[in-house]
């Protein structure tokens, strides 16, 4: 299998994050994912700058993923993340309601905001499943983290 | 798409990151091949691994876990389900286990 994403020739070790301040704001708002102390790989979406220093993914999420963020306006790890200690995220809403597509109706895009400085531990994979970019958030990456639907994927079966 | 019988070795906790195992009956990871590129996992897939027990509840003593086993996504490379192969699969970057197809 070829690669086809931003990692193509990059090692999949965890990577560390800099974000370039002062001067004009020349890359506020531009996250950089680097991988030990090689180039910058990737961009993934930011708001607000560098003022307020945080990043957006997104994530789709089944229905019962879905019902256990909306009771505890968190993301957990364990049941409802598939047994994983940690989450899948994305770069755009399309790949997010792909993802979250595959797990039935019901489900949600989530978009996900977190402090810029929390994303040391966020590892970039690549193109993952031949939908989009992914990245993996240990699940204390995403404490504190703002939580927004934004897209409900197909409809709740009903009885 | 067919699921395959399937053993599941769990790696030691200091691999995995942690000493707990999937408590839930669906586990999802994705997979890493011989044959995948050395840029894994850009171009890795997902697989769905199904438990008729968690593996925290079912690990034997030599150390692993039945399941069934399938790619989540139609344009997988199911041709690489089959018997005797055998692959890894990882939590984001951490590897957890290795994962011999039994039919």
């Amino acid at each position: 299998m070829q690669g086809r994403g931003l990692l193509a020739g990059m090692n999949p070790e965890r990577v560390s994050i800099t974000e370039k301040e002062g001067g004009a704001g020349f890359l506020a708002g531009r996250l950089f994912l680097v991988a030990g102390a090689t180039a910058p790989v990737s961009r993934v979406a930011s708001s607000g700058g560098a003022a307020s220093g945080t990043t957006t993914f997104y994530r789709g999420v089944g229905a019962a993923e879905a019902a256990d963020v909306a009771a505890t306006g968190t993301l957990r790890a364990g049941a409802v993340a598939a047994g994983n200690t940690g989450k899948y995220l994305t770069s755009t809403i399309e790949a997010a309601e792909a993802w979250g597509a595959v797990h039935g109706a019901g489900g949600q895009v989530l978009k996900i905001t977190i402090p810029a400085d929390a994303t040391a531990t966020v590892s970039a994979l690549g193109r993952i499943d031949g939908i989009g970019q992914a990245y993996w958030a240990p699940i204390e990456a995403l404490h504190g983290a703002k939580i927004d639907v934004i897209k409900n994927i197909g409809a709740a079966a009903t009885p | 798409m067919r699921a395959h019988t399937a053993r599941v070795r769990w790696r030691p906790p200091s691999e995995r990151g942690t000493a707990q195992l999937p408590a839930t009956l669906r586990y999802l990871a994705l997979s890493r091949f011989a044959e995948d590129s050395p840029t894994w996992p850009d171009g890795a897939w997902t697989v769905e691994l199904s438990f008729t027990e968690p593996p925290a509840e079912q690990l034997c003593d030599e150390g692993y876990s039945m399941a069934s086993v399938r790619f989540l996504f139609d344009d997988a490379p199911h041709d690489r389900l089959v018997r005797g192969r055998s692959f890894a699969i990882y939590e984001g970057p951490t590897v957890v286990a290795d994962v011999d197809i039994m039919d």
